[in-house]
């Protein structure tokens, strides 16, 4: 029994077609890799996923909820979190603030200072425990990824989309950031992963989906990932050439 | 008992706020000046109106439909209903609450430049409605005379004291109300709104529910003050009121105050409106618009987040050796 279950979906910004019929499902616990080239249409996938651009065709199901043209705030209370591929704090707020909003208003915890007690816990657990009276203006692009993912566990998701987290990150950023995820997966939530770096993905997932050009091009193992002579055309074939995906 | 602990800080501001003018009534009784401290406290609570729809990211620049409405509403209930004017003064001001409800929901895509110039617009549609639509209800441009809330027979200088002390009761009511619903989840979800729909949606907050909620009750408060401005003041209600001027003075009110603060609108409406009167008296009319230009450009050059929060420092400052264990405001 699948967890979410996305058939035939479509999207079209005018002439471009982002997305056309993807298929996939990922399962309850499981951590997939979504990879692609550039303007392949993972954040498109996240944001029709997560009710930001809801798609032109297709079905999405979560749980057993049908997801398609529910607003967004409903999505996030049935339990599909997310984080933004740039981080987008509540600038205003402090960083424990930020993830008490979630707990809140997807997270189902009744009061405020029932959720400040578990914000502080969850600021701990991505080791941002000494920052939570900060502005997020004061913090590093390091430390606002970890606030991004913060605020998504904050909602109590059962399903984490995770945009990019490690852009922008040195190597050893990178695999604390991936020992984090891996953690997460370990509570029981299942992890779409959308990545740049080829080589992170390989590792940290059992599945891995490819896009390009808005097509599901394959999906696999990262062996058989590595092997699917469409990937490697791709990759190595495009303009973008193979930079990416030696790194 | 979580809600008052977590608004002690604000209980201890009320109760300055109410008994330093109740201190003052002692010492001066003088006509004017109860006046213009009257005209204060009631637009101070129209400020707050503004503001608290400023905090979930709605800046309104159509405020007058709000003030006029409730002025509107009240008097009417209070003329042709035969209710008491201190009733009339909170049934009235569900017309603007639903007004806010109506404007809000229209404008519920709209941000920033756009939700003002939606706002704005709105305006100039409920002053043709009241004019031309139900002007057999409020008599056209000649406009409406307001039953005063002062009992009848009452001289001049009691019914000065009784408007101020009412005003002012209802300005420290407003602010205890603003207060509580900005330190509450509700105020929670008006800043995160404020700061990023896109990112308070994917928190679960439901976005448009808490946008039609701000304008909802803004339109309430903002109904009161134009209601008391009414049966008080001015005595009188006429189209005029939904003019670009009224819809101005909240905004510049609170952003001199202090955007997104509780306290902020109230000390905006005291020192510009203090400021604005002695400028009337002392140099004229044009020239004090110049001078309050220039006033203005000064406070948000030198000091963006307005007045309040360099207030603030110093109060807390002596707050700090009053309490030694005080909480800090997150």
């Amino acid at each position: 029994m699948s967890l979410l279950a996305v058939r035939r979906v479509s999207k079209r910004f005018g002439g471009l077609q982002a997305l056309s019929e993807i298929d996939f499902d990922i399962g309850p616990g499981e951590i997939v890799g979504l990879i692609g080239p550039n303007g392949a249409g993972k954040s498109t996938l996240i944001n029709a996923v997560t009710g930001v651009y809801p798609p032109d065709a297709g079905t999405i199901h979560f749980d057993g909820h049908e997801l398609t043209g529910l607003a967004a705030d409903r999505i996030a209370r049935l339990g599909v979190g997310r984080t933004f591929q740039i981080p987008q704090p509540f600038g205003s707020l402090s960083c424990l603030e930020n993830v008490v909003v979630g707990l809140l208003f997807a997270g189902k915890v009744a009061s405020v200072e029932a959720a400040a007690a578990e914000a502080r816990a969850i600021l701990e657990f991505v080791g941002l425990g000494d920052k939570a009276a900060l502005a997020p203006g004061s913090l590093t692009i390091v430390d606002l990824r970890k606030l991004e993912l913060a605020r998504a566990l904050g909602t109590g998701a059962r399903l984490l989309l995770l945009d990019e987290i490690n852009t922008g990150l040195t190597a050893a950023e990178i695999t604390e950031a991936i020992r984090l995820i891996e953690r997460v997966k370990q509570r029981g939530t299942a992890i779409l992963m959308v990545e740049h770096l080829v080589r992170v993905i390989m590792g940290a997932c059992e599945r891995i989906i490819v896009l390009d050009f808005g097509r599901k091009i394959a999906e696999g193992t990262p062996d058989e990932i590595a092997r699917d002579p469409a990937v490697i055309r791709a990759y190595l074939g495009g303009q973008k050439g193979g930079g990416d995906a030696g790194r | 008992m979580g809600a008052l602990r977590r608004l002690r800080r604000e209980l201890i501001v009320a109760a300055l706020m109410l008994g330093l003018p109740l201190l003052l009534l002692t010492l001066v009784r003088e006509l004017f000046v109860l006046q213009v401290l009257t005209f204060v406290f009631i637009f101070a609570i129209y400020a707050q109106s503004w503001n608290l729809a400023a905090h979930s990211g709605q800046f309104s620049l159509g405020h007058a439909t709000f003030l006029g409405l409730g002025s509107y509403a009240s008097i009417i209930a209070a003329s042709r209903l035969g209710l008491a004017p201190a009733v009339a003064l909170f049934v009235g001001p569900i017309l603007p609450a639903l007004a806010g409800f109506a404007i809000g929901a229209l404008c519920r895509r709209l941000r920033e430049a756009y939700f003002g110039m939606v706002t704005f617009g709105c305006t100039a549609i409920v002053q043709v409605l009241v004019v031309e639509q139900f002007g057999w209800l409020t008599n056209r441009w000649d406009g409406l005379d307001a039953p005063r809330l002062a009992p009848e027979g009452l001289p001049v200088e009691r019914v000065a004291v009784l408007n101020y002390v009412i005003s002012l009761a209802l300005m420290v009511a407003t602010y205890l109300v603003v207060a509580a619903i900005i330190r509450s989840r509700i105020g929670l979800a008006f800043v995160a709104i404020h700061d990023n729909e896109t990112v308070a949606a994917a928190a679960g907050v439901s976005v448009v529910r808490y946008r039609l909620l701000a304008m909802g009750v803004a339109g309430y408060i903002g109904g009161v003050a134009g209601a008391l401005n009414g049966h008080t003041l001015t005595r009188h209600i006429s189209p005029g009121v939904f003019g670009l001027e009224d819809s101005i003075w909240p905004v510049l009110y609170s952003i001199a105050g202090g955007l997104g603060t509780p306290e902020g609108p109230i000390l905006g409406t005291l020192l510009v409106r203090v400021f604005w009167e002695w400028a009337l008296r002392r140099i004229g009319g044009f020239d004090s618009l110049i001078l309050i230009g220039l006033m203005l450009a000064l406070v948000v050059t030198a000091l963006p987040r307005g007045i309040y929060p360099v207030f603030a420092r110093a109060t807390a400052a002596l707050g700090a050796r009053l309490t030694p264990n005080s909480v800090k405001q997150p």
